[in-house]
């Protein structure tokens, strides 16, 4: 539950990252939700200021979750390293903003086997972070 | 022994204790302070102290000195001082404070004390013997947003500031007009007021509460995403975190060199332990464990006050007899603040606690897994 903060530029516009589309489809096609998953929430896009960038990976983030069935779901969680399951939470509530497009019952779903892993610590981070996904 | 006191159900803001701990200041959120004395087992208003026009945010009650430092809304902060059975104010000339004075603090040795308020002003405030009065030296590369707390290293000349723009900063808390000569310091080479040593970020949540070590070697803080920051001397550009399950903490306090108490929004205290060689932060235990606790002792004699959830719980007997009891804790409101109690060989073994529905907790820590 702990790491270390090295990187002293907390500037939103420094080191933007984003999760490259074609390393994701790889993953894709060979089945490997989990493996995607991660790939994305390690790659989130939290210091960009251009909404589509965001845009772009909360889709990716979401269609993998949305692929992962729920009785895999506490697996996946466990597979995910501590400091990721906070950005796990944020793209729960992200697909919450659209309810056409990602099923919100698959993400309830989410959002409760999160919780149970990160406690209400990260339903806090999500309301209180700047870096938004 | 857990000892439960309570002030009525108004919110407890700050509270402080006198030297021998028999009378306690508390802020009720109201324009008013007030000083109870214990008396037979039980708390009585003996003095309240009116000179503010706003609620007031911060009390500091100075053991040695006998004075009291109160901040307000009204931003302005005021010295008393206990004269024939009166408390007298002395107003602190506090000349570019625009906005409410939000902490306030003295200094180990007592002879001055920091401010920090809403309008991004720090203060180290002394008293100019010459002219009689309180002056003030703010700090010229101010934080950029309200200065919600601060902690004073113990050589006297530090001081620590946490504000609302994710960073806590190490400033030279050093007085020419009242230090004798500016001592080095772990944390770098101390020269004028108001010099900034050091300046740490908090990932993007607000500072609520800093503290300094017994020995002042390492520095913790908590912020509103519900994570514990703590960095070392030895080494200030690695900072520690621990990012906790819980809701955010309000208040941090160290009872011994390694040993961290953090409260808040979660209703029990918990106690993290913080090793610097290895840079974690490590959860020991929840500091209620609520057998040990005996009944509360209210002010006046037939004035009994029930907390909201007691209220209901009283109001609902016949249903709430169907189900099970919930789980009670010791405090059943937000903790605002954390204060030392008692003290033995420079830890503590005694805090006190207050809460939202009028309460100050007194917690004995003898028993409880802390690291000497």
């Amino acid at each position: 539950m702990t790491n270390q903060i090295d990187d002293k530029d907390d500037d939103l516009s420094a080191n933007v990252v984003e999760p490259d589309e074609n390393e994701w489809k790889k993953f894709i096609d060979d089945m490997k939700y989990v493996r995607a998953l991660e790939y994305v929430l390690q790659n989130a896009p939290v210091r960009a200021k251009d909404p589509d960038k965001k845009k772009k990976a909360a889709h990716m983030a979401l269609s993998t979750m949305m692929k992962i069935k729920a009785t895999e779901i506490p697996n996946a969680i466990n597979s995910i390293p501590v400091p990721l399951r906070d950005t796990l939470m944020k793209y729960v509530y992200r697909g919450f903003e659209n309810p056409k497009d990602y099923s919100s019952s698959a993400l309830l779903t989410w959002h409760e086997k999160v919780l149970a892993a990160t406690g209400l610590g990260s339903i806090v981070r999500v309301l209180t972070d700047r870096r938004t996904v | 022994m857990t000892e439960v006191h309570s002030f009525g159900n108004l919110p407890v803001i700050a509270h402080a204790w006198n030297k021998d701990r028999t009378q306690i200041a508390v802020s009720l959120g109201k324009n008013d302070l007030r000083i109870y004395n214990k008396q037979a087992g039980k708390w009585k208003l003996t003095h309240t102290l009116c000179e503010h026009l706003s609620r007031v945010l911060a009390i500091d009650w100075a053991p040695k000195t006998n004075r009291i430092v109160t901040a307000s809304a009204d931003y302005n902060a005021y010295v008393w001082t206990f004269e024939n059975d009166t408390w007298k104010p002395q107003m602190v000339e506090l000349q570019r404070t625009s906005r409410a004075v939000c902490c306030a603090k003295w200094s180990p040795d007592e002879n001055k004390f920091a401010i920090g308020s809403s309008d991004k002003n720090v203060g180290i405030c002394y008293y100019e013997t010459e002219q009689r009065f309180w002056a003030a030296e703010m700090i010229k590369k101010k934080p950029k947003s309200t200065v919600t707390c601060l902690a004073w290293h113990p050589n006297n000349q530090l001081i620590a500031v946490g504000s609302l723009d994710y960073r806590v900063r190490i400033y030279s808390g050093y007085v020419k007009a009242v230090d004798n000569k500016a001592e080095t310091s772990a944390w770098g080479k101390i020269t004028n007021t108001g010099e900034l040593l050091h300046e740490f970020p908090c990932e993007s949540g607000w500072t609520h509460d800093v503290a300094f070590s017994p020995s002042g070697e390492n520095l913790a803080w908590v912020s509103h995403n519900s994570i514990i920051f703590a960095v070392s001397s030895n080494n200030p550009s690695k900072t520690t975190m621990e990012i906790t399950n819980y809701l955010p903490f309000r208040c941090i306090i160290f009872v011994s060199e390694s040993t961290i108490i953090v409260a808040g929004h979660e209703f029990s205290p918990l106690i993290y332990n913080y090793d610097e060689r290895k840079g974690t932060i490590e959860f020991v235990e929840k500091l209620d464990s609520q057998e040990t606790s005996t009944g509360r002792q209210s002010i006046g004699e037939e004035n009994e006050f029930f907390t909201p959830y007691q209220a209901s719980r009283l109001f609902d007997q016949p249903s709430m007899q169907t189900q099970t009891p919930e789980p009670v804790s010791t405090h059943q409101s937000m903790i605002t603040q954390i204060v030392p109690y008692q003290t033995e060989n420079t830890n503590l073994v005694k805090i006190s606690s207050a809460d939202l529905f009028g309460q100050v907790v007194i917690w004995n820590l003898s028993g409880k897994k802390i690291k000497k």
